[in-house]
C-alpha cells in the first residue's frame, strides 16, 4: 500500500507505530549514510543515528511541511552529526600561523593526487574520511560534501573563516597522505 | 557555484581530450570554457577592485577551490551514500507483540539448550562412565576440561565440524598466501607517470582481495534500552498533581500532665476528631538523574477538616498542691457543673516543600511505576479548633502555628506516558505530620498519620 509524505506524517504524529516504522524504514539508509559519513566507525554511527531518529520524532510535531520531510530529516541529521562530534571534541579549534599561510600550497600538491581518489570505491572513500580525525573529518563533510561556503562554516562551527580553510586544507593532504598508505600497503611497500 | 564546478572539471576532461586528439572542435569547447572560467575570476576580481580588503584573496582561492578534484571526488562518492543500518533499532516502539514473541523464543531456546544439555550429559555419562567422574575427583576441575575435550574429538559429530573448521582456516591461509605472493608482483614505483599507474591500479583492483574490516558487534539490548530511555525520559518535567487526603490523629501527648487537669488530654482528642479529610495540591519540578533514578521538589498545599460532636460535663474541679502540681479533685454536684454539647470544627492547613527521590521498579512500555522516599519541610503547619477551656470552664478557641517541620514521606507512583511530552501520575502517599498545641495554660503534642491518593499530569518543557 502505498502511502503519501503527509500521510505518513500525520500517522506519526497520531504516534502510529505502523507510520513510525515506515518512516523509519524509508529514510534509515539514507539517514545512517550521513552518520557512517561524520563518525569514526560503525559504533558511533549508531549512536548518532538514534540521537537523530529521537530528535525526528520528537521534533516532527514542529515540522512545517514547507520542506520534504527527507530534507528536513537530512538537516537534523546533519545538526546531529555536527553537535556529536563537537561534544567530542574537548579543546577549541585551535590554528598556527604557519597553518593558515600554507594551505594553499597544500592544496595545489593535493590537486597532483586526487586522480588517486578516483580508483576508489564509495566503501574505501568512507573508510579513508573516517579515519580523519574529527575536526578535519567534520570539516570535510561539510565542505565537500555538504557545499557550506567557509563562512556558512565558520558560523556552524564557531571558528574563523582562515581556520576552516586551513583546516580544509589540511583534511585534504592528509586524506591524500591515507590513500598513498593505503595503496601502498595494497602494493605490499 | 555548481556550473563552475562543472566547467573546470569539464575543462579538465577536455583538455585532456584534446592533448591525445587535437582538433577545432575540442579547443572551441575548452575556449568556451576558459571564457566560463574567466569570467567568475574577473567577477571575483572586480569585486576586489571595489573592495578591496585582505581576506578577497582567499575568497578567489576558495572560490576556484570548490572544483578541488579530492572534494569532488568525495562529493561523488559520499553525497548519496545508502547504507543499511541494524534493523533491531525500530524494534522496540512496537515492542508489545514482540515481547510476548521474544518471551516465548527465550523460553524454547532455554528449553531446548537445557534438553540438549542433559541428552549430550547422558551420552558422556554412559561413553565414559564412572572414569570421568574419578578422573574430576582425583585431577580437579582442569583435567574436567582436558577430558571433556577428549570427549568432544571423541565425537563423530564434533571431529567432523573440526575437520570443516580446519579446511575453512587453512583455506584462509592459502588466500592469505596468494594475496601476498600477487601484491609482490604488483609492486610499482610511485614515480611512475601516470598511466602505468592507472593500469597498475586497474590490474589491483581485478586481481586483490581488499581486506575489509568487519564491524563490530553492537549490543543491540543496550542500544534498544538507550533508545527507548532517551524516547521516554526528558531531563526535566514540570508536574501538577491534585490529591484526596486523610489525616489520622495517631498519637496526643500532654506536657507536664501532673500540672494539667486529668480529663485534658480526652477533651483535646474528643474536640479534634480522628479522622480529617481533605485536598492536598503539589506542584512541581522533576529532574532526571539516570534513567532509573529521579529526583522532585515541589510546593505542596494541604487542607483537612472535621467536624465532631463534644460532649462534656465539668465535675472534677482540680485542687492543686505547693508546687503546683494537682494532688486530688473536689467533686463538684452535676446541677452545678457546666456541660458542653457543642459540634465542633477542627482544620488543619500546611504549606510543605517535599524534596524526594524516586527509583523506578517497574517498566513496561508506557507504564512505569516508581518507589519514592522524601523529606517534607514544612514551612506552615495552621491547626484551628475549639476547646474546653478548664479556666473559662466553656469552650474557647484553639489555634496554633507550627514553624520548620521535617518528616519523612514514602510513595508509590504509577506513571503512563501519554505523549512524549505528557504523563500521568498517580500516587499513593504517606506521611506523619507532628503538631504542636498551645492550649488553656497545657501544650499537646500530636502526631497525625497522612495517608493521599492524587492523580496528576508532568510535562516536558520547552526551554
Amino acid at each position: 500500500m502505498n502511502h503519501t509524505e503527509d500521510d505518513i506524517l500525520d500517522g506519526c504524529l497520531k504516534n502510529n507505530p505502523y507510520f513510525q516504522e515506515l518512516l523509519y524504514k524509508l529514510n534509515a539508509k539514507k539517514m545512517f549514510g550521513i552518520c557512517m559519513r561524520y563518525a569514526p566507525n560503525r559504533d558511533v554511527a549508531h549512536d548518532i543515528f538514534q540521537e537523530g531518529f529521537i530528535k525526528v520524532f520528537h521534533s516532527l510535531p514542529n515540522f512545517k511541511r514547507q520542506s520534504s520531510l527527507s530534507s528536513w530529516m537530512y538537516k537534523i541529521f546533519v545538526n546531529t552529526s555536527i553537535n556529536y562530534i563537537q561534544r567530542q571534541l574537548k579543546s577549541k579549534y585551535e590554528v598556527s600561523i604557519t597553518d593558515d599561510l600554507q594551505f594553499i600550497e597544500d592544496d595545489l600538491n593535493e590537486i597532483d593526487n586526487a586522480h588517486w581518489l578516483n580508483h576508489i570505491s564509495s566503501s574505501d572513500a568512507l573508510e579513508l574520511v573516517q579515519q580523519l580525525p574529527e575536526k578535519y573529518r567534520l570539516i570535510i563533510n561539510l565542505f565537500a560534501i555538504e557545499k557550506h561556503s567557509h563562512l556558512e562554516i565558520s558560523r556552524l562551527l564557531n571558528i574563523t573563516e582562515a581556520s576552516s580553510r586551513s583546516q580544509l586544507s589540511r583534511a585534504r593532504k592528509l586524506l591524500s597522505e591515507k590513500l598513498k598508505v593505503q595503496l601502498k600497503i595494497k602494493l605490499g611497500e | 557555484m555548481g556550473n563552475k564546478d562543472l566547467d573546470i572539471e569539464s575543462l579538465y576532461n577536455k583538455l585532456k581530450t584534446f592533448e591525445t586528439e587535437p582538433d577545432g572542435e575540442t579547443w572551441g569547447k575548452i575556449f568556451e570554457n576558459l571564457n566560463v572560467l574567466d569570467f567568475n575570476l574577473n567577477e571575483s576580481l572586480r569585486d576586489l577592485e571595489l573592495e578591496p580588503n585582505k581576506g578577497s584573496k582567499e575568497i578567489i582561492f576558495e572560490q576556484l577551490n570548490l572544483a578541488n578534484p579530492i572534494d569532488l571526488i568525495l562529493n561523488e562518492k559520499l553525497a548519496e551514500l545508502d547504507i543499511d543500518p541494524n534493523k533491531s533499532f525500530y524494534e522496540v516502539i512496537p515492542a508489545n507483540s514482540n515481547r510476548k514473541k521474544a518471551l516465548v523464543l527465550f523460553l524454547s531456546l532455554l528449553l531446548a539448550f537445557m534438553l540438549g544439555l542433559f541428552s549430550k550429559y547422558s551420552a558422556d555419562s554412559d561413553k565414559t562412565g564412572n572414569l570421568i567422574e574419578r578422573d574430576t575427583l582425583e585431577t580437579g576441575k582442569s583435567k574436567q576440561n582436558n577430558s571433556s575435550i577428549l570427549d568432544q574429538n571423541q565425537n563423530p559429530a564434533y571431529r567432523k565440524e573440526a575437520e570443516k573448521m580446519g579446511r575453512q582456516s587453512r583455506s584462509r591461509k592459502q588466500i592469505i598466501k596468494t594475496n601476498e605472493e600477487s601484491t609482490k608482483e604488483l609492486i610499482v614505483n610511485l614515480d611512475s607517470n601516470q598511466d602505468q599507474l592507472l593500469s597498475k591500479i586497474n590490474l589491483i583492483k581485478n586481481e586483490i582481495t581488499y581486506t575489509i574490516e568487519l564491524p563490530q558487534k553492537i549490543n543491540i539490548y543496550q542500544s534498544k534500552l538507550t533508545f527507548k530511555n532517551k524516547l521516554k525520559t526528558p531531563k526535566v518535567q514540570i508536574l501538577g498533581r491534585l490529591g484526596f487526603q486523610n489525616q489520622m490523629l495517631k498519637d496526643a501527648q500532654i506536657e507536664n500532665p501532673e500540672y494539667q487537669h486529668k480529663d485534658a488530654l480526652n477533651n483535646f482528642k474528643n474536640s479534634n476528631g480522628n479522622n480529617l479529610l481533605g485536598i492536598q495540591f503539589t506542584a512541581g519540578i522533576a529532574i532526571n538523574l539516570s534513567k532509573k533514578f529521579y529526583c522532585r521538589t515541589s510546593f505542596q498545599y494541604n487542607y483537612t477538616q472535621n467536624n465532631k460532636q463534644f460532649n462534656y460535663q465539668y465535675t472534677d474541679i482540680p485542687v492543686y498542691g505547693i508546687d503546683g502540681k494537682i494532688i486530688g479533685y473536689f467533686n463538684r454536684p452535676l446541677s452545678a457543673s457546666p456541660q458542653v454539647n457543642q459540634n465542633i470544627k477542627t482544620s488543619i492547613q500546611t504549606l510543605v516543600i517535599p524534596v524526594e527521590a524516586f527509583y523506578e521498579v517497574y517498566d513496561l512500555r508506557k507504564t512505569k511505576i516508581y518507589l519514592g522516599l522524601g523529606l517534607n519541610v514544612g514551612l506552615i503547619n495552621h491547626y484551628k479548633s475549639l476547646g474546653f477551656s478548664f479556666n473559662k470552664e466553656a469552650l474557647n478557641d484553639s489555634k496554633s502555628k507550627s514553624k520548620r517541620q521535617l518528616f519523612p514521606n514514602l510513595s508509590i507512583q504509577y506513571l503512563y506516558q501519554m505523549n512524549p511530552q505528557t504523563r500521568m501520575m498517580i500516587q499513593f502517599e504517606g506521611f506523619n505530620t507532628p503538631s504542636k498545641t498551645n492550649f488553656d495554660q497545657s501544650t499537646f503534642r500530636s502526631k497525625y498519620l497522612s495517608s493521599v491518593i492524587s492523580i496528576g499530569f508532568s510535562f516536558v518543557p520547552k526551554f
